[in-house]
């Protein structure tokens, strides 16, 4: 984590995916605290607006800021729902090297079950089971602002209340913003929540 | 007693672009390790080390060649079972999490060519010991015949990881011979000797003479050099687009 404060900030922003605006002048400041969301259904805009917040794409118009200073890039997370580990990955070999990235909370209990197996590979996992070992990679890596889009998408019950604890861990000291279609958990109410609708311009 | 008088050594902490530059190594190899067990566990790869063996048993058997067919078997098996699995990491988004999440685009490079590299090395060692096996002990045979191989495998490989990069195909290093194969067609169309285009690959060698390696050697040097280049861009820029899932949005 920097030394400067974590901090996001949208002004005046304008979001497009094609021809469709999905935000226009659109603020926001978000900072450590709580968790931002943005909620709806699938076709609302959340996956172009998390990206656009995150500095992945540049916005139609208006600016993102990060950090105190603000100014991208920002050291950032970044999950998604389609990242996958290659098949024949050992789940004993992925979990040697993300400790061997030095990564600064591999420490903090994580969100992987126990592995029975320790050669079980990547594909002898449930979908949840693999995107709990990327998640628990994704957020140990200490960056100050964490997007992350559909983070409860096949998780178990058991998971996604780790991962909720997780994200009110790390929304303590970071930006964090989950785009979801899924309820969101009580305990990480709070926060500013966008909710974007599909067809909407 | 004696006291020593000379000032006590001060320890300095290490400098950061060396510690960075050790950190960065660092989560290359881990990468790497991952990358190359991975690769050495596939079929694909035990197909490839059958298929040399038959190859240069068959070779040996029939006294097919100077080679025993050791080329030839090393070439199909090369072939066969070599991908950097640019295009498969790809497809599963496993770039953009190592890419956005874990590693600098550098590193994710240097891991991956350092384990296709890895590979090759390994392969050559497979071949090595077979030759030697099927030799009755020939270690000059089968020293000079390997290093060539692999040096040739070695100039092929940024093709190889542009053809996976570019076409997604299952069999990487095959498309890459095809295409190098109607290349020389053409030049030979062309009316250029086909001897020439074989000189400007450094695939002009003689037998037992490491001398005749040394343009090879440039070439695989230079083919490592292009690999990290094109393997590090691909990356860099598969990190700034991130992913847009079907439907959702």
């Amino acid at each position: 984590m920097s030394a400067t404060c974590p901090r996001l900030r949208a002004e005046a922003l304008t979001v497009r995916r094609g021809r469709r605006v999905i935000v226009e002048g659109f603020d926001l400041d978000h900072g450590p605290g709580s968790v931002a969301w943005l909620v709806g259904e699938n076709g609302g805009g959340k996956t172009t607006l998390l990206r656009v917040l995150a500095g992945l794409e540049p916005p139609a118009a208006g600016a993102v800021r990060h950090g105190a200073g603000g100014g991208p890039p920002p050291r950032r997370s970044y999950y998604h729902p389609d990242m996958r580990l290659p098949p024949g990955t050992r789940v004993s070999e992925w979990q040697a090297m993300v400790a061997r990235l030095g990564l600064p909370e591999r420490e903090v209990p994580g969100l992987t079950p126990p592995f029975a197996k320790p050669a079980v590979t990547a594909e002898q996992l449930s979908t949840g089971e693999e995107k709990r070992l990327i998640l628990d990679a994704v957020l140990s890596n200490g960056r100050d602002h964490v997007f992350l889009d559909e983070p409860f998408e096949h998780l178990s019950p058991e998971g996604k209340a780790l991962l909720a604890d997780r994200l009110g861990r790390l929304a303590r000291t970071r930006v964090v913003v989950v785009a979801t279609n899924q309820a969101v958990p009580e305990e990480l109410m709070g926060g500013p929540v966008v909710r974007l609708v599909p067809g909407e311009g | 007693m004696a006291m020593d008088a000379s000032p006590s050594p001060s320890i300095r902490p290490p400098h950061p672009t060396a510690s960075a530059l050790a950190g960065a190594l660092s989560r290359s190899w881990a990468f790497a390790r991952i990358e190359t067990a991975r690769a050495l566990r596939a079929r694909v790869t035990l197909l490839g080390a059958g298929v040399f063996t038959l190859a240069h048993a068959v070779g040996r058997w029939q006294d097919a060649g100077s080679d025993g067919l050791f080329v030839l078997g090393y070439i199909a098996a090369w072939a066969l079972a070599f991908g950097p699995g640019l295009s498969a990491d790809r497809s599963l988004s496993f770039d953009r999490l190592l890419v956005l999440d874990l590693l600098s685009p550098l590193e994710y490079s240097v891991g991956k060519t350092a384990a296709m590299v890895a590979w090759i090395a390994s392969l050559a060692a497979f071949a090595w010991t077979v030759a030697v096996l099927f030799s009755g002990g020939d270690v000059r045979f089968a020293s000079w015949y390997t290093a060539m191989a692999a040096l040739v495998a070695l100039v092929l490989i940024a093709a190889v990881a542009a053809v996976d990069l570019l076409m997604g195909t299952r069999l990487p290093a095959a498309a890459t011979l095809l295409l190098l194969m109607v290349v020389f067609v053409v030049l030979a169309a062309l009316g250029m000797e086909g001897t020439a285009a074989f000189v400007r690959l450094g695939l002009v060698v003689t037998p037992y003479s490491y001398a005749s390696l040394g343009p090879l050697l440039l070439r695989a040097c230079v083919g490592v050099a292009l690999t990290l280049v094109l393997v590090g861009m691909a990356a860099a820029a598969r990190g700034w687009r991130a992913p847009r899932t079907k439907g959702a949005a």
